[in-house]
């Protein structure tokens, strides 16, 4: 029996039969089948769950030998740790007091944070738009023309600049944008069908955990 | 002055010319005219066509970072649901970010302002882990995957929850997403399954590839970021933050044309150079 199904097989078996009982009731209408993928699903909510408790032991344990080893940046870990510890303890606890905390320190802290990142990405694509769109051949022509056209057109004084704009900017969304973007999703589509197919019959060894390929290589 | 020295312009100026046209409008608005686009005509007319007493899920499927884009959005959806008759019911699977918005929103807008009352004709369900399968159980069987709202109460103890039992139930699903998965994540899960109607909002960086969607009819419309909010909010008559920041917005954006036009001009001053002159880059 070993012989015929062995280790790696038996991860095959199992990732090609929940598949299937994925894909299936896509097609077939078939109460019992529908239910039995309906449960799975919900089970596989609470395993994402632990995903999220994992990636946080993994965080932790990570900074925790970078600080020991006072690897490069260490102090910048004694942050993240104290910020994770302190997230932490105020979301576990149950008191008014604790959730009033936790969503004062999220909203004025982490967020502002968030939103003043966002802003200097903003502020950057200023000098890239003056030092990235120079004309240098036919290609860099296309693209600085048309990036030109969208602009304007999106601009909210666009209109007032040029009437045509919008008329110009729908023209290149509708047809080369759109081709380009069907064909990109059909292809990744496609793809993704082909990579499902491989996983199930068991072709996909990294997909399985089978790390030996990569470290060859390396 | 010779053409090519438009190529070495210090990045400072190009700061300080952003940091002029977002701050002047804001300190004395301009009020540029702004023009609505059937894009924006459509999703309004999905939200109108929502029957009487029917259910919208609300998805704000993003963090801090797209506040700017997304929260005048969101909150120009709910002054819009909330003067008609209409549950809503709001779930995120981005991350724990989003029910904290939502409540921002809430604040913003007052339930109390519209006479509503929360666990009647509206709910914060917050974050579900698992992304792509929890949107799928969620389709499948509402009350089998959720079992208590953001705030820890039961859903069972919630009105609004009796009617939606499964996607089939959801008149109108409204995605403020700021990646491109998750609108498609409903129309996978929910529209292909149980042809629940989908449309909503981006940030305008991931708007370009939902347009094949909108052209296919999955999507109903989608508003392209601040600006398709401020077109949603003078739709809705119901002016808010999003038209604030459009003289702004119209501003930065000729900074950025002015930027590209002046690299050029240099560019072609370095072609002209009678001893053939280097690029800058």
């Amino acid at each position: 029996m070993t012989t015929v199904i062995g280790k790696k097989e038996i991860p095959v078996i199992i990732v090609a039969l929940l598949s299937l009982l994925m894909i299936v009731p896509f097609f077939i209408n078939a109460p019992a089948l529908n239910s039995m993928s309906t449960e799975v699903q919900r089970m596989l909510v609470p395993i994402a769950g632990f995903a999220l408790i994992l990636g946080g032991l993994n965080v932790t344990l990570r900074n925790i030998t970078k600080i020991s080893k006072r690897s490069k940046d260490w102090q910048f870990s004694i942050v993240l740790l104290a910020t994770f510890v302190f997230f932490l303890v105020v979301s576990l606890i149950p008191s008014p007091f604790f959730e009033n905390l936790y969503t004062m320190a999220y909203v004025t802290v982490l967020g502002k944070v968030n939103e003043a990142v966002m802003a200097l990405i903003a502020v950057f694509m200023a000098t890239m738009a003056y030092r990235g769109f120079k004309i240098k051949n036919f290609e860099t022509l296309l693209f600085t023309l048309s990036c030109l056209v969208v602009m304007i057109a999106n601009a909210p004084i666009g209109e007032a600049v040029w009437a045509g704009a919008p008329g110009a900017r729908n023209w290149i969304m509708d047809y080369p944008n759109m081709a380009g973007m069907r064909a990109l999703n059909i292809g990744i589509a496609l793809g993704i069908m082909a990579y499902g197919v491989r996983t199930m019959m068991g072709h996909e060894r990294i997909a399985l955990g089978d790390i030996e390929i990569k470290v060859k290589k390396e | 002055m010779k053409l090519e020295t438009l190529l070495k312009i210090d990045s400072r100026w190009i700061f300080l010319a952003f940091l002029l046209a977002v701050a002047i409008p804001i300190i004395r608005p301009i009020g540029l005219p702004l023009k609505i686009s059937e894009n924006t005509k459509q999703v309004y007319d999905a939200v109108e066509s929502v029957p009487d007493g029917g259910i919208v899920v609300l998805t704000p499927d993003f963090s801090y970072d797209n506040t700017g884009e997304l929260l005048p959005m969101l909150e120009t959806f709910l002054n819009h649901l909330f003067t008609k008759n209409i549950k809503v019911v709001s779930v995120s699977y981005y991350g724990a970010a989003s029910p904290l918005l939502m409540e921002t929103a809430m604040k913003s807008v007052g339930l109390e302002t519209y006479g509503k009352e929360y666990g009647m004709d509206f709910v914060n369900l917050g974050y579900i882990a698992g992304d792509e399968t929890a949107v799928a159980a969620f389709g499948a069987d509402v009350h089998a995957l959720v079992k208590v709202d953001h705030y820890g109460t039961p859903i069972s103890e919630l009105t609004i929850m009796e009617n939606l039992r499964s996607a089939e139930d959801i008149d109108l699903e409204i995605s403020l997403s700021a990646g491109m998965n998750y609108p498609e994540l409903y129309l996978r899960q929910w529209q292909t399954t149980f042809g629940t109607k989908v449309t909503g909002g981006s940030v305008g960086l991931i708007y370009a590839p939902l347009i094949p969607y909108i052209s296919s009819g999955q999507l109903l419309g989608y508003l392209p970021s601040m600006r398709g909010a401020a077109e949603y909010e003078l739709l809705s008559r119901k002016p808010a933050s999003a038209i604030v920041g459009m003289d702004s917005q119209s501003l930065v954006h000729l900074v950025f044309i002015a930027a590209i036009i002046l690299c050029n001009i240099g560019v072609l001053g370095s072609y002209l150079k009678p001893e053939g002159g280097e690029d800058e880059t």
